[in-house]
């Protein structure tokens, strides 16, 4: 499609990828492509309003005046919050399901019409709100009712959302198909991964439809009356939801790339997928959050939702933060790419964008979304962070950090392994993601400080100077001056991505895919020492399990031969069937106890400036 | 080969865990039971819950309560001082009815909060102090009850950060917390007095101006409207919803009656400065469209007017009476 | 019919509740709609008039 690939197909519409090894169709890919693309292009416009929204909240330049403000931040939001998120999660549905199964995209018009029905949207969207004028409002991104925007927008976000679900349906086609065929087989993890975060996406997206239609209605008059409450309760479905398939496309990537880039393996099939069943059932809960400090719903309700039911989603988070560096740790260890505790994360591609961007999105999402959220989401800590430039902070860790960078570095081999195209400027795509990962960390930062610790509003153009009153926030202007810096860089960061990506597509050289991660190391080779006293492997063997209580000793592989896998036809390597429980997890596990440390320690910082408020309630 | 993207093989789930990961997952439970039983538990042990009942009352309901607050209670020079402990606050674009007010230390007050149009955030930190703050939201169509006790006295601002509007950033009041109510001077002084008197010279000493109280009035033309032949004469408060007083500047003779009328929501007409011995205290509770009230104008000289929610967009106006 | 080697009945029964993707997704979905949506709007409704 496009002419900007370099791929050939057999007479089928298939070819086979020599770097994943999947059965890629053409249908599938060129969905994959449009999404793809229309999302970074959507990543442009959003990173272009970045700039005015930044340079005015640094009210040493104060580029826009109030007015403006609202419109530039709404286009910022929309653009980024909402289209480069969705349009790319589309298409990692579709490199989830039909790239992973090695199938043909069915339903292939559905596609089509749903990109139609998500472009249109998208467009009106931007329209709308570019063109707001009294008696309207900017909606920035929550149109909070009964405050009146654009009717078109309303509108616009209606086809947008319908255009997203009817994008799902040829991915959940698929999966009904795999099923139907193969009923005795377990789906792949990433698949089965992306189908959660289909279905987790299909319930944001209805709880969408619930809220903007009425609301549709009321903006023209059909509807007398809408309710404030009951408007936050089922708009933040789509408003928190939409960024919980974020989280889930992400960490579907994260398992991916590891892999891809970086020879991870899947420590535990049990663990990961319970843990993708836990946000299953629970992730949506999360959009409670944004009711903590609001009348109307019970205490209850509140602890019980807001909590991910007793925290049954943080338990999935904190599975899969050790899941997938394990995966990394030890498929690198069998690759004997490991040497004592951190060899395998020293000796791991970092130069590689796909790579680096992937581990800083696992790193930063980690301590500076994840926790962050949490602390949020606590009922009473909510008080200190509601509607704050702390509550900005958090999610550009989560979703300016932790997602845009997964998805860059997807973006990455997207365009080696569905583009055919090897990246243009390589030292800039080598170091950009560590550019943009670097200054908008401290964008984060700064931003939490100054909402948590100035109290600094959200959502205001000024407020080192508010008229009529001589109290102002200006003695925050010192980190607001190093907001304003990091933040330029790290918008440099993303151009750096968007220049990089756009100019493989067009000017790149064809990609002769030569696999990331080199194939396992010969044999002779230094065994690294498991933690299991022997590494009795086979699925199903009783290997002790004990992890690093006995010394080596030097065993006899005992590999059984998976059914006729082996690579090369004779006995196969030790590492074969080494069963992960033995192979050390030692590295992720220090690295997650310092995880843990920082989140407790946030934990308690957050609850001991909540005491020293004044009494509430 | 344990590959994510291809489907494991056999019975998957029996495998062993690794011990670490097993620990891992202890931890995580342990972390998460935490995490809930403290915050639950911090309902019953804590002091800060933002925990409180709720009424279901229409905007208008709502500010027809807010005013017999602020009529019920004491008007001392830093605000108002409330009757017993109940603090009514009234969201509004641009402003905080019910504010600015004077509590003291060590007593629970009952704050209700609620507005008169669209959202509103309640948002407050101590001068002294910004790191003590939080924010509340506040919903149209509904009243929350928060109890709230300070043991420190000082001054506590006010801020709306939920977006309301183009004047949104405007949105300022504060309350302050003395330990001694009883030596808060009391008087009443009609109103708050939002600006420093203007000096002579220029069109009515610049009140249009955004030099003077609030921000510039956008359809004052620097001339007069001129009704020294009408016996009876009209003000449009907020003509088409605009921020606006229509005409914003006129002129009547000595003994004309003005009638002011509302043509859009939660506006005010409060008393910038006018002759020595006129006696116009204008209207201080906020009205919405339809309201009208009238004063007849005796002593000759400059009334200077403004609405109070909406001064900082420059919704001022003039009566000059000769 | 299972190719993998073993018959589906074989798998422990949390697996074969982890391959059965539908159910899964009907069983969140119900678990969500009744948790935050009808519990959150019965709270709405029962607010009292003030």
């Amino acid at each position: 499609m496009f002419g900007l690939g370099t791929f050939e197909y057999d007479s089928d519409g298939f070819r086979d990828c020599s770097v994943t090894g999947l059965r890629i169709h053409r249908s599938a890919e060129d969905m994959v492509k449009l999404f793809g693309v229309t999302a970074i292009l959507a990543l442009a416009v959003g990173g272009v309003f970045a700039i005015f929204v930044a340079l005015t909240r640094w009210e040493l330049v104060g580029l826009l005046a109030p007015a403006d403000f609202y419109t530039y931040l709404s286009m910022h939001a929309w653009n980024l919050l909402i289209f480069w998120m969705v349009f790319m999660e589309i298409a990692i549905l579709y490199v989830g399901g039909p790239f992973v199964l090695g199938r043909k995209l069915p339903l292939k018009n559905v596609a089509k019409a749903a990109y139609a029905l998500m472009l249109g949207g998208a467009l009106v969207i931007n329209v709308s709100i570019w063109l707001t004028d009294q008696p309207d409002q900017a909606p920035l991104l929550t149109s909070y009712a009964p405050l009146p925007s654009s009717s078109w927008f309303y509108l616009g976000v209606v086809v947008f959302l319908l255009g997203a679900l009817v994008a799902a349906v040829p991915f959940l086609t698929t999966i009904w198909k795999e099923k139907r065929e193969h009923s005795g087989q377990t789906l792949p993890l990433v698949t089965f991964g992306a189908f959660v975060t289909s279905i987790v996406a299909a319930e944001a997206i209805v709880g969408g439809l619930i809220t903007y239609v009425p609301t549709y209605l009321w903006r023209i008059g059909v509807l007398a009356h809408i309710d404030a409450a009951w408007y936050r309760q089922m708009y933040w479905i789509i408003g928190h939801g939409s960024q919980q398939i974020n989280l889930l496309a992400m960490i579907s990537i994260w398992y991916f790339m590891t892999h891809v880039v970086g020879g991870a393996e899947v420590a535990s099939e049990k663990v990961s997928r319970t843990a993708f069943v836990l946000y299953l059932f629970f992730i949506n809960m999360g959009a409670a959050h944004h009711l903590m400090s609001d009348p109307g719903v019970s205490t209850a309700w509140r602890v019980w939702n807001t909590s991910y039911a007793a925290y049954g989603a943080v338990i999935a988070s904190m599975i899969h933060a050790f899941a997938i560096p394990a995966g990394l740790e030890v498929g690198r260890r069998k690759r004997g790419e490991g040497g004592g505790t951190f060899g395998w994360l020293w000796s791991a591609p970092w130069k590689d964008p796909g790579f680096s961007a992937t581990v800083l999105s696992i790193i930063l999402f980690g301590f500076l979304g994840g926790t962050t959220g949490v602390m949020m989401g606590q009922m009473q800590l909510n008080m200190t962070w509601h509607n704050t430039l702390a509550t900005v902070g958090h999610f550009h860790a989560t979703v300016a950090l932790g997602t845009t960078l997964a998805f860059m570095g997807l973006g990455y081999y997207v365009l080696r392994l569905v583009f055919g195209r090897e990246w243009i400027l390589k030292p800039v795509a080598m170091v950009q993601p560590y550019i943009y990962a670097g200054a908008m960390s401290i964008v984060v930062l700064m931003m939490m400080y100054l909402g948590i610790l100035y109290g600094i509003p959200r959502r205001h153009p000024s407020v080192t100077d508010i008229p009529g009153t001589d109290f102002d926030f200006a003695a925050a202007e010192p980190l607001f001056i190093i907001f304003g810096v990091a933040a330029l860089l790290a918008i440099l960061g993303g151009a750096l991505f968007v220049v990089a990506a756009v100019g493989t597509l067009v000017a790149g050289g064809k990609y002769d895919g030569a696999l990331p991660v080199e194939a396992p190391t010969a044999f002779g080779s230094e065994r690294p020492v498991p933690d299991g006293g022997g590494a009795n492997a086979s699925a199903g063997g009783s290997a002790s399990g004990s992890d690093g209580e006995e010394s080596a000793t030097a065993t006899e592989s005992e590999g059984t031969t998976g059914t006729g896998e082996s690579e090369d036809g004779g006995s196969p390597p030790w590492y074969e069937d080494a069963a992960h429980h033995a192979l050390s997890m030692r590295g992720t596990f220090l690295m997650t106890l310092v995880f843990l440390g920082a989140f407790v320690a946030l934990w308690a910082l957050n609850w001991y400036l909540l005491s020293q408020l004044w009494q509430v309630g | 080969m344990k590959s994510p993207i291809e489907s494991p093989e056999g019975d998957w789930w029996s495998e062993e865990v690794n011990r670490r990961e097993s620990i891992w997952l202890g931890i995580s439970g342990l972390w998460a039971m935490t995490l809930f039983g403290w915050m639950a538990g911090w309902t019953q042990f804590g002091e800060q819950n933002q925990v409180g009942e709720t009424l279901e009352v229409p905007t208008d309901r709502y500010q027809e309560k807010v005013n017999a607050f602020k009529q019920s209670a004491t008007q001392a020079d830093r605000g108002l001082v409330p009757p017993d402990t109940d603090v009514y606050v009234g969201a509004m674009r641009y402003a905080f009815d019910g504010l600015p007010a004077v509590l003291e230390t060590g007593t629970e007050y009952t704050f209700h909060l609620g507005t008169y149009d669209v959202q509103h955030g309640f948002s407050v930190r101590q001068e002294d102090t910004l790191s003590k703050q939080l924010s509340l939201q506040m919903l149209p169509g509904y009243e929350w009850l928060m109890p709230m006790e300070f043991d420190e006295p000082g001054t506590y601002h006010v801020v709306c950060n939920e977006f309301c509007g183009t004047g949104h950033r405007t949105m300022h009041s504060k309350f302050e917390v003395v330990e001694d109510l009883s030596a808060v001077e009391s008087g009443a002084s009609g109103g708050e007095s939002t600006g420093e008197s203007a000096s002579t010279g220029g069109d009515y000493g610049g009140w249009f101006t955004g030099e003077a109280t609030g921000g510039e009035t956008s359809n004052y033309d620097r001339s007069t409207t001129d009704a020294t032949d009408s016996d009876a004469v009209t003000v449009t408060v907020g003509p088409d919803g605009n921020y606006t007083f229509g005409p914003p500047a006129v002129r009547v003779s000595s003994g004309t009656t003005v009638t002011f009328e509302w043509a859009s929501d939660t506006h005010n007409v409060l008393v910038g400065r006018q002759p020595d011995g006129a006696n116009w205290s204008g209207h201080e509770a906020t009205e919405n469209t339809g309201f009208s009230f009238e004063h007849t104008f005796e002593t000759p000289g400059v009334y200077a007017y403004y609405c109070n929610p909406h001064v900082s967009l420059g919704m001022k106006g003039v009566v000059e009476v000769v | 019919m299972g190719v993998d080697g073993i018959e589906p009945a074989e798998e422990p029964w949390p697996q074969q509740l982890l391959e059965s993707p539908w159910l899964l997704a009907g069983a969140a979905l119900l678990f969500f709609t009744l948790s935050y949506v009808v519990w959150g709007l019965i709270d709405l409704l029962s607010i009292a008039s003030g």
